[in-house]
């Protein structure tokens, strides 16, 4: 486990020490207070910025969410980081990012922190039933060509139970209190995760499933997928902006959608929509 | 040829089940195509467009729309076969200038960026090149839709929420 004790604070260097990357990484934008990663990501990748760029942020005033959701970002405790892709593929496969990035959030989480997280489809980051990671990926195309992707990541990580908004205390955690939950309140309270070697490994397995996915698609990273996908089985309900779907979820098809028994012999293919998993 | 002409014709072709019609004598060209698949609605909605945006002189622009409304109306009334009319009287340049814009993937169709957030384009919104004009979302992955170039919105083609196909066309937009 990679834990500091003293102030967490985000390096370049330190990061780039870490990196095993061939592309992803290489220029990394970082900025103390931005609006939102993503939207200067957009900016960056406009001005010819280079393919696998990463900005990131020590605090975000104007952190996205899905559907114009706000994403709390408070400084010096989290990660808020996008990736600029400039890839040739289709954009027909490009959603296989969102499931790309759910897996290597959900590896490096539990390389850096020993926590075996679920994903909750298609690419929320869940402990114990509770957020701890959101992606939000963007993508802009002119004639069905792909312009650029952004893959924006936020983790929480050092950021403490009395510093999450009440609104969302029921649905959100952070690393730090995972940690202290499984080493007893009482002991060391100033548990923190080192940000930099988190991010470090994000990127790393990023990359190397972006490289599978571009050589060999996405069946291989469907694969590992399954180790966090912890739905299989579950009631869930799907809203979407015009209908709603109930039943069972049966599994994951070859490109990441999610299959849910609706009756008898009924089978639902998901593509999109808000997911709620039924108690 | 009047607009009782025009309905006889539509009758025939629709009773006879002929695919195809092409009728020419002197200034007058008229030509009926059936096609079971196309969506009415939305064709009625970019003839409007059209219609208001034609610089024919006022006396083709009033045949035309007189044989143009007749037609469809008779269309809609019997609604099986008949669903479309495609070129009538000079329409034919009209429509070569205008460009569909499609969906790069399967996805759910949105029109703004956010539910509490205005359109990006409405129906004559001239829209700069670059510019976003809708969403498609597929697994979380938003996609924004952008012109290359300068345009006029004529026509959306899909609900907001709506699951579109691969390839499905959105607009009809005219470059301006």
């Amino acid at each position: 486990m990679d834990v500091v004790n003293d102030l967490d604070y985000i390096d370049i260097f330190e990061i780039k020490k870490h990196l095993k990357t061939n592309f992803i990484g290489k220029n990394i934008f970082y900025e103390e207070k931005v609006g939102s990663t993503n939207s200067m990501a957009r900016e960056l990748a406009v001005k010819n910025a280079k393919n696998g760029s990463v900005v990131i942020a020590d605090t975000q005033d104007k952190g996205k969410g899905r559907n114009g959701k706000i994403w709390t970002s408070p400084k010096a405790c989290n990660i808020y980081m996008s990736i600029i892709l400039k890839p040739k593929f289709s954009p027909e496969i490009a959603h296989g990012m969102t499931i790309l990035a759910a897996v290597a959030g959900a590896e490096s989480i539990e390389e850096i922190s020993s926590i075996t997280p679920q994903i909750k489809w298609p690419n929320d980051i869940l402990i114990n039933s509770k957020k701890i990671s959101g992606i939000l990926t963007e993508m802009s195309t002119q004639n069905k060509i792909i312009e650029y992707i952004i893959v924006g990541i936020g983790i929480n990580v050092n950021l403490k139970e009395e510093d999450i908004p009440e609104g969302i205390k029921h649905v959100a955690t952070s690393l730090h209190i995972e940690k202290m939950k499984i080493k007893g309140i009482n002991e060391d309270n100033n548990i923190l995760i080192n940000r930099n070697n988190l991010i470090a490994s994000f990127l790393n397995k990023f990359e190397r499933y972006y490289e599978t996915f571009q050589s060999t698609g996405l069946s291989s990273v469907l694969q590992s997928y399954q180790k966090y996908f912890g739905m299989i089985g579950k009631d869930v309900e799907i809203n979407n902006e015009n209908n709603k779907i109930k039943g069972q979820v049966v599994g994951i098809d070859s490109k990441g959608a999610l299959l849910v028994k609706t009756g008898e012999n009924e089978l639902e293919k998901v593509i999109s929509g808000e997911l709620t998993a039924l108690i | 040829m009047n607009i009782k002409d025009v309905k006889d014709i539509v009758k025939f072709i629709k009773s006879n089940k002929i695919g195809e019609f092409y009728y020419k004598k002197g200034d007058e060209e008229i030509k009926i195509k059936l096609d079971e698949d196309f969506d009415f609605k939305d064709y009625k909605n970019i003839k409007n467009n059209m219609r208001q945006e034609k610089n024919h002189d006022k006396f083709a622009d009033e045949q035309i729309s007189e044989a143009e409304a007749a037609a469809l109306s008779n269309i809609s009334n019997q609604a099986s076969h008949t669903q479309e009319i495609d070129t009538i009287v000079g329409i034919k340049e009209d429509i070569s200038k205008f460009k569909e814009i499609v969906s790069p993937f399967v996805g759910a169709f949105y029109r703004s960026s956010a539910p509490d957030k205005p359109s990006f384009v409405e129906v004559n919104s001239i829209v700069e090149k670059n510019s976003a004009v809708c969403i498609i979302e597929a697994m979380k992955l938003m996609n924004e839709i952008e012109v290359d170039i300068k345009c006029r919105i004529v026509s959306i083609l899909a609900e907001n929420g709506q699951v579109v196909e691969y390839g499905q066309p959105l607009f009809i937009v005219e470059p301006v």
